[in-house]
């Protein structure tokens, strides 16, 4: 071996950095919020929430989905990139494939249930949600009765005379609320789990 | 080291059943075949003609904006990792190990000085220089190629406004000969100020099952199409006009090299928020000063007089670039828009990415000034997101489109089917006072810049000279 070789051998660096820890469960701390198990009837009301609510986005009733939205809405899906993970979070905290609030969500569900040429659900897909895995948290008092909820959705997507399904699936963090015209999602943060999206847009909802 | 075989580069190639790939464009008749969204052998040969010998758009800057970062591309179907070595420069590296043809790096985003392979741990620096192996003494890369021989492969790499560019031809023109004439235009949308843009986090990628070609030409720079596919706008409001009245469609349409943007006609705004605000008699700095370019601050408009004559400040106020594309696959936006909390601002790069002949990866980008505060950050994420994108409520109608294009390109009859591009401005109405370079076609947007990026597209795929 050559000396200058010896030379280029010698930079070689083992880099040792402490990786972080993976997200099975994308969400705040657990500490301090009381878990509410299933069998408590809270639990059932929260999952009868989700899956009516989940009823509502696949027969395409999407205004009165929208009612279930508190004006003080964060409807988020974070953009996800294959990292490493001593890089840190694979969930980006600046970019989004959804990134709405009360009103643009309002917009995008004014626009498909309403106008006559939102051409991304003109026909609409046939899409099948299933819920599952749901996790609920009463969170610390404040001004109104607040829950974490997270569930796992698949979400089956189908469009034209295409025989395979698109697929998407992703762990979501809710914030649902106890109101007097029932309970209402303040917050959804939606986790996929694809970094790139299998489907050609989401002119669907999670 | 040459990284293209020129032997490959064949002219005009002969495809297999004897047809002349230019046999399939009719300059005569303003046509192309439909073949070209649908046949797997153009697709190959694309990827060898044509994305290895183009400045492809991989990146900004600002993606890697320290020594020891780096993100994972493609040019064309070949993975690439874009880097910033200890020196500040940008390397392009063919993401696939000298030794067996593993991908050596598998994050798409991260740190790192250094790239080890994980199959035999062979170990390259982030400059593409092959250092060592494991087991250093059994010399594991023999004595049949140097050590220089078994560096990663280096694209050449290119930077305008921040935008990283890369291409394996080493006899390719310079980014700045390939851009030509667009760049003036360019600077207009990227380049407006000393600090510049960055982007606001890694890009949405998703894929679309359609021909790359597809969402490419449209880009390069179909105006038309917005009066019916993206309708919706006007149904909501947002968007002034009519089939009677479509004031989006009045302006420049320009081209150069392929490259096409519409210099929308801001006299008279097609946004409806715009229209109160804005009156003919207004000098460009007045309506700037009303009205900032997207993404600045009326805080910024003087400076501009710094940056840019008062030829280009008239069509950056009255004219501005608004959206287009760059050949020969990517989509440009600075675009004001009205979102629910008032008037904001979309500044936007896409790419093609192709994936097959029948798919591709959509990288969509947002970005707004350095200087940009927080809240003007936000918003313009917020609009971009609205509007752009996988979700947005205008670009998930294309997203719609293109597959049904190319699905309509496989059948024995569809493939014979002519894509047309007969709305002709033609060559000669270029206003006599248009300060601008490149080809001008004044007036309804029309189908010539469209038609010279398809130009372009038999130049390269058969090496005619421009």
């Amino acid at each position: 071996m050559s000396t200058q070789e010896k030379a280029v051998d010698e930079e070689i660096v083992e880099e040792h950095r402490e990786p972080a820890p993976f997200q099975t469960e994308q969400a705040g701390k657990t500490e301090g919020i009381e878990r509410v198990h299933i069998g408590d009837p809270l639990h059932f009301e929260i999952v009868e929430f989700l899956e009516d609510e989940a009823s509502e986005l696949d027969d395409n009733a999407l205004t009165d989905w929208f009612q279930r939205m508190a004006p003080d809405l964060l409807y988020r899906m974070p953009v996800r990139i294959t990292k490493d993970r001593v890089d840190g979070s694979e969930f980006s905290e600046t970019m989004f494939h959804f990134d709405e609030d009360y009103l643009s969500l309002a917009t995008k569900v004014m626009r498909l249930a309403a106008t006559q040429t939102a051409w991304a659900e003109k026909p609409p897909s046939r899409t099948r949600r299933f819920v599952t895995n749901i996790k609920v948290f009463r969170l610390p008092p404040g001004e109104a009765e607040e829950y974490e909820v997270r569930s796992s959705i698949l979400l089956l997507r189908n469009r034209y005379q295409e025989s395979k399904l698109e697929i998407l699936s992703a762990r979501r963090t809710d914030r649902i609320r106890r109101t007097d015209d029932g309970l209402k999602i303040a917050a959804r943060t939606i986790f996929p789990d694809q970094a790139t999206i299998g489907t050609q847009n989401l002119a669907v909802f999670l | 080291m040459a990284v293209l075989d020129r032997e490959l580069r064949r002219g005009d190639p002969v495809l297999r059943d004897g047809t002349r790939l230019s046999e399939l464009a009719d300059p005569e008749h303003y046509e192309v075949s439909m073949r070209l969204l649908s046949d797997p052998e153009i697709y190959d040969l694309e990827l060898e003609h044509l994305f290895a010998r183009s400045w492809n758009l991989v990146a900004h800057e600002s993606e890697v904006p320290n020594p020891g970062d780096y993100v994972m591309r493609y040019i064309g179907e070949d993975p690439i990792i874009l880097t910033r070595g200890a020196d500040g420069e940008l390397n392009v590296l063919l993401n696939v190990c000298s030794h067996r043809g593993m991908m050596i790096c598998r994050a798409e985003g991260g740190k790192g000085k250094q790239f080890k392979c994980p199959y035999h741990g062979w170990t390259y620096s982030n400059t593409g220089k092959f250092l060592s192996a494991p087991v250093a003494k059994e010399r594991m890369w023999g004595d049949i190629r140097t050590k220089e021989e078994l560096s990663l492969v280096k694209a050449r790499v290119e930077t305008y406004a921040g935008i990283v560019f890369a291409n394996w031809d080493p006899e390719a023109p310079s980014l700045d000969e390939w851009l030509g004439g667009i760049r003036w235009y360019l600077d207009l949308m990227f380049d407006r100020t000393p600090e510049g843009l960055e982007v606001l986090g890694p890009p949405q990628r998703f894929i679309i099952n359609a021909n790359w070609k597809c969402p490419s030409e449209q880009h390069n720079v179909d105006g038309y199409h917005t009066l019916s596919l993206h309708a919706s706008l006007m149904e909501l409001q947002q968007m002034a006009g009519s089939d009677d009245n479509p004031t989006a469609q009045l302006g420049m349409n320009i081209s150069a090299n392929g490259h096409g943007l519409r210099c929308i006609d801001n006299r008279e705004p097609f946004i409806n928020v715009l229209k109160d605000k804005l009156r003919p008699d207004m000098t460009p700095m007045e309506r700037m000063a009303v009205v900032p370019p997207p993404g600045l601050t009326a805080e910024q408009v003087p400076a501009l007089t710094q940056r840019f004559n008062d030829e280009q400040l008239r069509v950056l106020a009255e004219f501005p670039p608004q959206v287009g594309g760059l050949f020969p696959n990517c989509g440009i936006f600075s675009v004001p828009f009205p979102t629910p909390q008032g008037l904001s601002a979309i500044i936007a790069m896409h790419t093609f990415v192709p994936k097959g002949v029948d798919r591709f990866e959509f990288f969509n980008w947002y970005l707004a000034e350095k200087t940009a505060t927080q809240e003007m950050r936000e918003s313009m994420r917020r609009a971009s997101t609205l509007a752009f994108g996988i979700s947005g409520f205008v670009e998930s109608d294309d997203a719609d489109t293109w597959p049904q294009m190319t699905q309509a390109a496989r059948g024995a009859m569809g493939r014979r089917q002519k894509i047309r591009y007969q709305a002709r401005t033609g060559e000669d109405s270029k206003p006599a006072d248009w300060p601008g370079p490149g080809r001008v076609y004044a007036g309804f947007t029309k189908d010539d810049a469209q038609w010279n990026w398809w130009t372009r597209y038999f130049e390269v795929m058969t090496e005619r000279e421009r």
